[in-house]
């Protein structure tokens, strides 16, 4: 037999059935939870986060729209929160995330420009925990809006339509960041791995 | 031209993500078998892209799921409180509604009564003590988010309200030693509004808390009472506090058990007591590497750092301080405006 859709459980919850809600919270907490690391960068705000979001899908079950789908839905109550998080924390943080893309590095310019001169892989010579914590800190650095749609279209393999769901923007703005976002990866990872071998 | 190359970048980085059409796929595999130039872009996107597969983060912890459940059902029964009174007071009202009983069914309706009570009351009272242990780990990572915070504002140093050298953090230690509460530190963390609130300083364990009411909290050096924290912080007072702990101590948690009502207690064992917080079965703690655990004894970590202690030291008169980074040691927060405070710093 078929496991039930999450519509199905949602509607079941709905009509009293409190087990199918346990179903839906066992079926994405740990996916939730990774989403939310990878973009806040913190276990605690994860931690927090994923019960933020479902207590939100608890208290408006009776809210939600049958046409759509359930799981970009609960992705786009934890991204709300977790970018709630974000924005208290920059305000007080004056990092230069401010290092606001161009309309040209918006278009994916540096994407494809990485595309045509891209030499051999930089980083051959570094451990697996070295290259691990580069990547880390190189997406961390990157702006939210880039960040979130890089870890929902490669970590979690959201469909464009499902990730423009999630953060609210038309499908061409969703795959305009996704190029700027490789390409952002591609130019601060290759200059991180060569300041590293250079130390 | 250009739009043409736009189109075979974005196909490209649809084929290494797994997303792209059939139709595209099969037209994108006969340009890579007939076109060099296609491949080697095809190849570079590959090693572009690479490196975000040894991004692994940390699981989720084991217990992520009851902790979701146990929150919903802590919300749903403070949401419910108010119409099950609104029930309660509507089923008094009507005349006739319980028109002469017979005995027999009175008797009956109390045995029901005793026997819910006998099953359920004790099931009741462990959910209720488990919400709140897990509220209070919730506190502890509230806290948490304002701590990395005010680190990553002031290099990696936990949040320090100043002090002089050989102040003391129990208040009447001696007349020539003046007394500063260590509470004056965390408060920073709500002062400078970093995050943490004044509801998250108050275990719900705790049956004297009482949340402090947060306006002028940005004028205050402290908070005001000593039930307005609940938690005991890392000590900060003292000679030569020691800013920069290492990530896996402790930097707050449940109240040291050896400092009852602001006084050393010498008949309490620091090395089997728990915190009086949660039934005497343990402790939360939070840990500078900002995870928040109940243990069951007072010790933690490879090392067995015990939080009630500096080293083994047994007896405190309110002036010691841990000598290493990696020996925490949490003592109460007592502010000064507190008239329990203001009468035993008096003696």
């Amino acid at each position: 037999m078929d496991a039930p859709t999450d519509e199905t459980l949602l509607k079941e919850y709905l009509a009293g059935k409190t087990g199918s809600f346990e179903l839906l919270v066992r079926r994405y907490a740990q996916e939730l939870h990774q989403f939310v690391l990878r973009f806040t960068g913190d276990s605690t705000t994860a931690e927090d986060v994923v019960q933020e979001a479902f207590l939100q899908v608890h208290t408006s079950a009776d809210r939600f729209d049958p046409t759509r789908r359930f799981k970009p839905w609960l992705f786009t109550i934890a991204a709300n929160k977790a970018r709630d998080y974000l924005r208290k924390r920059t305000r007080r943080r004056e990092v230069a995330f401010d290092a606001k893309l161009s309309e040209d590095d918006e278009s994916g310019s540096r994407f494809v420009h990485l595309l045509e001169n891209a030499g051999d892989s930089p980083d051959e010579a570094l451990g697996l925990e070295e290259q691990r914590r580069a990547v880390r800190g190189v997406v961390e650095e990157m702006p939210d809006n880039l960040r979130e749609v890089l870890i929902l279209a490669y970590y979690h393999r959201f469909a464009y339509k499902d990730i423009a769901d999630v953060i609210g923007v038309p499908l061409g703005t969703v795959k305009s960041r996704l190029h700027s976002a490789v390409g952002w990866f591609g130019e601060k990872y290759r200059a991180d791995v060569t300041a590293r071998e250079a130390e | 031209m250009g739009s043409m190359k736009r189109n075979l970048n974005e196909l490209l980085l649809d084929l290494h993500l797994d997303r792209v059409s059939d139709e595209d796929r099969a037209w994108l595999e006969a340009e890579l078998a007939r076109d060099d130039a296609v491949r080697e872009k095809s190849d570079r996107m590959g090693r572009l892209l690479q490196p975000l597969d040894h991004w692994n983060v940390a699981p989720a912890p084991g217990n992520l799921t009851d902790k979701v459940l146990m929150r919903i059902q802590e919300e749903s029964v403070a949401s419910n409180r108010g119409s099950e009174l609104h029930l309660a007071s509507g089923a008094e009202g009507g005349p006739g509604f319980f028109p002469f009983p017979r005995m027999r069914n009175v008797i009956a309706a109390a045995a029901c009564v005793l026997l819910m009570v006998g099953v359920f009351v004790p099931g009741i009272s462990e959910l209720r003590y488990r919400s709140r242990r897990a509220a209070c780990a919730n506190n502890l990572g509230s806290i948490y988010r304002g701590l990395s915070t005010y680190r990553e504002s002031y290099a990696g140093v936990v949040p320090f309200a100043g002090g002089a050298d050989g102040n003391s953090w129990l208040p009447g230690c001696s007349k020539e030693t003046p007394f500063a509460s260590n509470s004056r530190h965390p408060y920073l963390l709500v002062k400078l509004e970093l995050g943490p609130e004044m509801k998250h300083f108050v275990c719900p364990s705790d049956a004297h808390g009482a949340v402090m009411d947060s306006a002028g909290a940005s004028r205050r050096g402290d908070f005001a009472l000593a039930k307005n924290v609940s938690y005991d912080a890392r000590n900060l007072s003292g000679g030569s506090p020691i800013l920069r702990p290492v990530k896996t101590t402790a930097y707050i948690g449940d109240r040291n058990p050896l400092f009852v009502n602001a006084k050393f207690n010498e008949s309490v064992d620091p090395t089997t007591t728990n915190s009086p917080a949660h039934r005497r079965r343990g402790q939360t703690i939070l840990m500078l590497d900002g995870t928040a655990e109940f243990h069951n004894a007072p010790v933690y970590g490879p090392d067995g750092d015990n939080p009630w202690m500096i080293g083994q030291l047994t007896r405190y008169t309110g002036t010691e301080s841990q000598m290493r980074a990696d020996d925490a040691f949490l003592v109460p927060g007592l502010p000064v405006s507190d008239p329990d405070v203001i009468n035993k710093m008096a003696r």
